[in-house]
């Protein structure tokens, strides 16, 4: 994983956060609106009970003129100019103004019972809107209203004020709870992720020759879980499809035995030397191309046990002890120099098979009476060297694909050098070729020195 | 000599048989575990061939029950399996030798004479190679009949050698060998006795020759030096 944040972090950060606003925008929302209709209610009941009341103390003075007997607070209120409170008696016929307190009232109201409620605008859509209630009456035989208003904008201003004095004194509590909410949502996710981080770590050793690794299951988030169960489940498909292909190929090569079998034997019994010397010839390239059909199969299903160690001195002698009388046939010679190398951790068998295809290699272009030297050295590794022509330097590559032929190579199954690198490679080691200052070619099979061998090989 | 073949594949039966009695021996051809069995109780054989695959049993099996009876005549398995591991399980199971398939009628014979040789089988005094005839029991070695005076290690690595004749010998078994009868083995006391061996051997026209395998060992072919 790299450095940056992971985009799901990210993404769980941004929507938290617009999550949380949304939550407190909401919250103050609901709070101004329920407010705000209580305070309407309130207002609304205030506005009718002071038409009633200032209905009920209206009385005709001596003059005969009408006025209003209420408490002098009451009326002060009235009269300030800064409550926006007003009210006026009027004819409820002509709409004659009879007696008011604070400005002017609105028009009359169309008035279905008594008392009800209006409200109108003054100036339009402007930010000013009046809210009044109206009373009936009769006086002395004469129909009145009487008309209490209040101005709509003091009212908002004054929601407004309690809202910001809400949001200074308690609203800020949102935002810690935002920082805390980031916070541990940051730590859980980086602690649920942190198995990820291990299982990529995992699934990147994971290739054709280490099919049979497995992402942990263990301590993973059962979100992730599915996603590690169908990884698994897909490379179970995978290893079992190498394997029917590799066992394909040794089945083949084992069941292809006892028919070879049959016709070796059959012919050695033909009474004719020459044919059947012919024959054995034709019939042992076909039995060394299936044997190597089945040291690939082998190679690739090679796995190095933990505790195992192989001798590179001791195989390099036993490779002489075995090729020795091939190449005495030959008219060639095998030589071994042993030197102080360490103990390799390997599977001594593939390597023997690896040092032999050398060998065998080298036989094959070393003229006669020439020698093919199998050398160790320190740390650990094996050359073998030969005195053929040497490899050129645009072939050093290709001569360890399968089934790759030169003329280099006049007889075998091509596939010698395959096997080697392939053993190799399940050592965690290399296969290099060079040419010698004399010119013949050097190939080296090179293993991991100690130290590291432990993190190749898990 | 009568030998038990159990191979169930007939042709192959066929030409071994006929490969067989070719070499001077009178084999016995059976093709399923259980008539191997029976025919082990029967009678005497002084070697058996078995293939592994059969189709009522595995050849191992067999093996193992006749070795827990007491069969002791040499047994040598046929098998198209070739790992080390199929090799040892089967010396395991008591087989005195393994011959993967295909092979050359030839090597068969050879290695079935070879199991014959063994110690617990007809013991074989003689040791031939080319002109030269080394008899194990008489302690001789005769060069177209004519006998080589010998001192006893360089014979005893002689012996080594004839034993495998044709094959390496590394030079650490031989080494391990002479400790058997020396105390003091110097490093190059191998080197020195191969040296005079090669020596006589060819003073005495020997037809064999001691090749030198610079750091692995030393090999007995016939053929001049």
């Amino acid at each position: 994983m790299t450095r940056q944040p992971p985009a799901i972090l990210w993404r769980i950060v941004i929507r938290l956060s617009t999550t949380t606003l949304l939550a407190i925008l909401l919250a103050y929302s609901w709070l101004w609106w329920k407010y705000h209709s209580a305070a309407e209610i309130q207002r609304d009941h205030f506005l009718m009970e002071e038409a009633v009341a200032v209905a009920r103390s209206l009385g005709r003075s001596a003059d005969g003129t009408f006025a209003v007997s209420l408490p002098p607070s009451t009326l002060a209120s009235y009269a300030s100019p800064s409550n926006g409170f007003r009210f006026a008696v009027r004819d409820r016929a002509t709409g004659q103004i009879l007696t008011q307190e604070g400005e002017g009232v609105g028009p009359l109201p169309a008035l279905d019972s008594s008392p009800s409620l209006y409200r109108y605008n003054p100036d339009g859509p402007g930010p000013i809107l009046m809210f009044g209630a109206a009373a009936a009456m009769t006086v002395d035989g004469r129909p009145l209203v009487v008309q209490v208003e209040e101005s709509g904008r003091d009212f908002d201003a004054l929601t407004q004020a309690l809202l910001e004095k809400f949001a200074e004194e308690g609203g800020w509590l949102g935002a810690p709870f935002l920082v805390a909410m980031l916070l541990v949502s940051l730590v859980t996710i980086r602690n649920s992720l942190a198995p990820l981080r291990q299982l990529s770590e995992k699934a990147a050793a994971i290739g054709p020759d280490t099919t049979d690794l497995r992402l942990p299951e263990a301590d993973v988030p059962r979100e992730i879980l599915p996603l590690v169960h169908a990884v698994n489940s897909a490379l179970d498909r995978i290893e079992a499809g190498f394997r029917i292909q590799r066992d394909f190929t040794a089945d083949a090569a084992h069941e292809l035995r006892t028919p070879l079998a049959v016709l070796r034997a059959h012919i050695d019994s033909l009474d004719d030397a020459a044919t059947r010397n012919a024959l054995a010839h034709d019939l042992d390239s076909m039995t060394r191309l299936i044997n190597q059909l089945l040291a690939v199969a082998r190679a690739e299903a090679l796995t190095i046990a933990m505790d195992e160690q192989a001798d590179l001195n001791a195989i390099a002698v036993d490779v002489g002890v075995f090729l020795a009388p091939m190449a005495l046939q030959q008219g060639r010679m095998i030589e071994v120099i042993e030197g102080a190398a360490i103990p390799v951790a390997g599977n001594a068998e593939s390597i023997f098979n690896a040092a032999r295809n050398l060998v065998e290699n080298a036989l094959t272009h070393t003229p006669a009476g020439g020698t093919i030297t199998l050398q160790v050295d320190a740390p650990a590794i094996l050359r073998v060297i030969d005195q053929g022509p040497g490899v050129p330097d645009e072939l050093r590559d290709r001569i360890f694909q399968r089934f790759w032929r030169a003329e280099r190579r006049k007889s075998g199954s091509g596939l010698g050098l395959a096997i080697v690198r392939q053993i190799m490679d399940a050592h965690g080691g290399q296969v290099v070729v060079e040419n010698a200052k004399d010119g013949g070619a050097v190939f080296s099979l090179i293993f991991p020195a100690k130290a590291d061998q432990g993190a190749q090989r898990r | 000599m009568r030998i038990l073949l159990v191979e169930d594949n007939e042709r192959l039966a066929e030409f071994i048989a006929a490969g067989l009695k070719s070499a001077g021996f009178v084999p016995d051809v059976f093709g399923t575990a259980a008539d191997a069995s029976a025919a082990f109780e029967s009678a005497p054989y002084q070697a058996a061939i078995l293939d592994l695959g059969l189709p009522d049993g595995d050849g191992l099996e067999l093996i193992k029950t006749q070795r827990a009876r007491g069969t002791t005549c040499p047994m040598m398995v046929l098998t198209a399996r070739d790992g080390i591991n199929d090799r040892v399980t089967g010396l395991n199971a008591g087989a005195d030798d393994y011959l993967l398939k295909p092979f050359a009628m030839e090597e068969l014979v050879a290695r079935l004479r070879a199991i014959l040789r063994r110690p617990g089988a007809a013991l074989s005094v003689e040791l031939g190679l080319g002109n030269l005839v080394f008899d194990t029991a008489g302690r001789e070695v005769r060069v177209d009949g004519a006998l080589v005076p010998m001192p006893r290690r360089e014979m005893e690595m002689l012996e080594h050698l004839l034993r495998r004749a044709g094959k390496v010998v590394p030079k650490r078994s031989l080494e391990e060998g002479l400790y058997g009868f020396d105390d003091e083995v110097s490093s190059n006391s191998v080197e020195v006795l191969i040296s005079r061996l090669r020596k006589r051997l060819q003073q005495s026209k020997a037809g064999v020759a001691v090749h030198t395998w610079r750091g692995i060992g030393y090999m007995l072919a016939d053929g001049g030096p």
